[in-house]
């Protein structure tokens, strides 16, 4: 279902994003920059939105009126859905007619032009996603110690792709993009400390019949 | 998390999936329409700012001491004191329309 959707969502963004670059100015549209910028977000924002609740599901947390399956459904969703937006966000640089992008920098880390570190970092935090959701869809076949370690690559996955939007995004100076980065990393850094500190919690409330 | 709720089988909650799925993709259609109507970032602004100044080829350089004496172009030994920007360092010019 999750992945279903995600794909559905992932080809309907590449399909409004390549109609924009045939429709917009070839010298002075920014459609196809406007999408990059836009899909970036909704990538982070997303990856950002599964690591929460993957932590809330972690700690048994739930808001009042849903239940842990609920939470546990938006985790799996907001993760494949952050790498459609993600195959969204490389598909519009690349085809962008003024960008100098490229596929080759799209996928392998520190091989852009355009700093190339701090791209790099981007293109790291992308493969770690993959990594993170190629295991959880074989992770019915593999043992959960394995499957827990790659599962544990959320939380670089996640850093590397707040230093790539700090660093390499060109909206970073504006005051809403540093509030939604401040905003975004100062949650998680709270749930993992009570994620960390409260590891006693959950192991009680197994306990309990 | 327990071994039965790992991996994407046995999945449940398919209306609110699409919900999310749906409010995702309004959001980022959104915030493709804000950042096409002039929301550019600063950051962006001055990359456009700078280009521009770049293609300008009546611009006095500033490493020229006094308007008497004739520039000279920069070598290794005698760099710029200014950076040359290009489309290679910055990721395009932008024109930001009616903002």
């Amino acid at each position: 279902m999750s992945w279903k959707l995600s794909a559905f969502a992932g080809l309907a963004l590449i399909a409004g994003i390549a109609t924009a670059r045939f429709v917009q100015d070839p010298h002075t549209g920014t459609a196809t920059w406007d999408a990059a910028r836009a899909a970036g977000f909704a990538a982070y924002l997303l990856l950002w939105a599964s690591t929460v609740l993957g932590i809330a599901v972690h700690m048994r947390f739930r808001p009042a009126g849903t239940s842990l399956t609920q939470v546990l459904e938006l985790h799996r969703i907001s993760g494949t859905l952050a790498l459609s937006f993600l195959v969204a966000h490389v598909f519009a640089l690349i085809i962008d007619p003024v960008v100098p992008s490229s596929l080759l920098s799209g996928l392998v880390p520190f091989t852009s032009t355009y700093r190339p570190i701090q791209v790099g970092l981007g293109a790291l935090s992308e493969w770690l996603l993959v990594v993170v959701l190629v295991s959880t869809a074989l992770a019915g076949s593999m043992r959960y110690a394995t499957w827990r370690a790659a599962h544990l690559l959320a939380f670089p996955c996640y850093l590397l792709a707040l230093a790539h939007g700090i660093t390499s995004g060109t909206d970073t100076g504006s005051t809403p993009s540093l509030l939604l980065y401040a905003a975004s990393a100062a949650t998680v850094a709270a749930m993992g400390v009570v994620r960390i500190v409260g590891r006693g919690w959950v192991d009680a409330a197994e306990l309990q019949p | 998390m327990t071994g039965s709720k790992r991996g994407f089988s046995r999945e449940r909650h398919g209306p609110l999936k699409l919900a999310a799925s749906l409010v995702a993709l309004i959001g980022f259609g959104g915030c493709w329409v804000a950042f096409g109507h002039g929301l550019h970032g600063r950051a962006a602004a001055e990359a456009a700012s700078t280009s521009l100044a770049d293609s300008a080829p009546a611009e006095v350089p500033s490493t020229t001491a006094s308007p008497r004496e004739p520039y000279q172009t920069p070598t290794a030994a005698l760099p710029s004191a200014t950076p040359v920007h290009s489309f290679k360092t910055y990721p395009r010019p932008r024109v930001t329309r009616g903002s």
